[in-house]
């Protein structure tokens, strides 16, 4: 297990202010801590998976990332910022929860994103919409629940921004379209940008993954480039299937 | 980004207030007519559908004025703590704007919600005696006013009614405010909030005139028994109220937006 204090995300660090950066961080809910003391940072350029079981934390860090919650001590930056208004701007967030309003069309989703994020193209969403054959006038509370996750990931994706913050995007679908948010993922972030993923189906997104952070009772149990997994022999699912062996 | 924000709360809000006050206009219309013809024919088996009607018009207006505020209260919940909240903490705008934005958009519903009452009742009313009656009172009220004062009277009232709405809601936003920061049972612990906040308020809201009874003529007035000279200068006693009123008002109205403001600028605890 790699000591909290010292994870960096070495592969592609720079002297650019990294994307993002936790110091000593924590979280407790009452004398219950949910985080504790994590140090990251991610440089530009990588696909970074937070993969832990259930409970272990993974939400907790996003929801802090995007300014949820608010830390017990320790903090988070975005390319520099504390959460606020700035760093909501470069971020490109999917949460767990669904927060689209059913009453709205997708074309009104696509309008206020496109009213309130600078960053965000119409034209990439259209397309991302033409080829899943979803009507953009088609009500979100009629869509399917596996469509209507696929509207929330290209409506994030459908952004240019810096850092991309997707909790459990393939949870609730099907393989076929799992298949079908990893490629969307892979094609539409820059090399620019990094892409921050939680889940806990890791052999489902391992081959899009360079770095990786394991997570238990809210603490980093390891984090090291997915490459040097694999080139002791192991696959990140069959490391993490060892990690977490009850 | 205040008028994108404006915009899209208008946008969807509006549907469904519309639909309301559809219905209750349409229901308006439909008793008027029923009472023309009951008046006009004098039929007692014109009696039942006009006073079901009518039952349910009075239904319709109470339901409306109720739930816009509930429908106010339910969305600030939503929005802002609820599941809406991940989107609303998305997008790139700050906290005091979303506040402000919900607060005026609802208080701007709340009197449409009030004049759509009003304009029921006066439909419904035409050509009775009571309506008729009502109206001469109104009149000889405000025309007893001097003249210099009946614009600032009018002006005070339409200032009093919408800083009570304001602030009377930024008080259930503010409770919603103090609930989240709570782990669990967030709904309970808001309504909590409210009861005590309530007390806080009344407590501090008797004090206060407590405190200012004796600089205030019209309190010394009413302490004594009201005099003569008292009832020639009610206009004066009813700016005096108005203006007190409105000032406190004003006083809480801040002092739960800024609460409410740094809450969830600061304390914010989505679950």
């Amino acid at each position: 297990m790699q000591n909290n204090d010292s994870f960096l995300n070495t592969s592609a660090a720079s002297a650019d202010i990294p994307l993002l950066e936790c110091r000593n961080l924590c979280k407790s809910y009452g004398a219950l801590p949910v985080l504790y003391n994590w140090n990251i940072t991610i440089a530009k350029g990588r696909i970074v998976g937070l993969l832990g079981p259930n409970g272990s934390g993974k939400t907790t860090l996003i929801k802090l990332i995007n300014g949820l919650l608010t830390p017990t001590s320790g903090e988070v930056l975005i390319c520099g910022n504390p959460p606020g208004v700035e760093s909501k701007k470069v971020i490109s967030y999917l949460s767990d929860k669904d927060a689209l309003d059913s009453g709205m069309r997708v074309e009104d989703t696509i309008n206020l994103y496109s009213d309130f994020f600078e960053d965000f193209s119409e034209e990439r969403m259209y397309g991302m919409l033409k080829r899943l054959s979803i009507d953009p006038m088609t009500k979100i509370g009629t869509l399917s629940k596996g469509n209507r996750e696929k509207v929330r990931l290209i409506l994030t994706m459908s952004r240019e921004a810096k850092l991309y913050v997707l909790d459990e995007p393939i949870g609730g679908v099907d393989p076929a379209a799992r298949d079908y948010i990893l490629d969307t993922i892979i094609k539409n972030y820059s090399p620019e940008s990094s892409i921050l993923l939680s889940t806990h189906l890791i052999s489902d997104v391992e081959r899009i993954l360079d770095d990786v952070i394991f997570v238990s009772n809210g603490q980093i149990m390891f984090a090291d480039a997915a490459d040097n997994i694999r080139a002791q022999g192991k696959s990140v699912d069959q490391l993490f299937r060892e990690t977490y062996r009850f | 980004m205040m008028g994108k924000l404006f915009k899209y709360e208008f946008k969807n809000t509006a549907s469904k207030y519309w639909y309301m006050y559809a219905i209750i206009l349409a229901l308006t219309l439909f008793t008027k007519i029923l009472d023309i013809i009951q008046m006009n024919l004098n039929s007692r088996f014109l009696n039942p559908p006009l006073y079901i009607s009518m039952a349910l018009l009075f239904i319709g207006l109470c339901f409306l004025v109720l739930l816009t505020r509930v429908f106010s209260i339910i969305r600030f919940y939503r929005d802002m703590v609820g599941n809406q909240a991940y989107l609303t903490y998305t997008l790139p705008v700050e906290v005091w704007q979303h506040i402000i934005v919900r607060l005026t958009v609802s208080v701007f519903w709340i009197i449409i919600s009030g004049i759509v009452c009003i304009i029921s009742v006066f439909i419904l009313g035409a050509g009775h005696d009571l309506l008729r009656e009502i109206l001469n009172g109104l009149s000889s009220m405000i025309s007893s006013i001097k003249t210099t004062q009946q614009v600032l009277f009018i002006i005070q009232l339409i200032l009093s009614i919408i800083f009570n709405t304001a602030s009377s809601l930024m008080m259930f936003y503010m409770a919603i405010a103090i609930g989240q920061l709570f782990n669990r049972n967030k709904a309970i612990a808001a309504a909590g909030a409210y009861v005590g906040c309530n007390m806080i308020m009344e407590v501090f809201t008797t004090l206060l005139f407590l405190l200012t009874s004796n600089r205030i003529p019209w309190i010394l007035d009413y302490k004594d028994g009201f005099s003569t000279d008292f009832f020639n200068s009610g206009a004066e006693f009813v700016n005096s109220v108005l203006l007190l009123t409105g000032l406190v008002n004003i006083f809480f109205l801040v002092t739960f937006f800024l609460i409410t403001e740094r809450l969830l600028s600061r304390r914010l605890n989505i679950e």
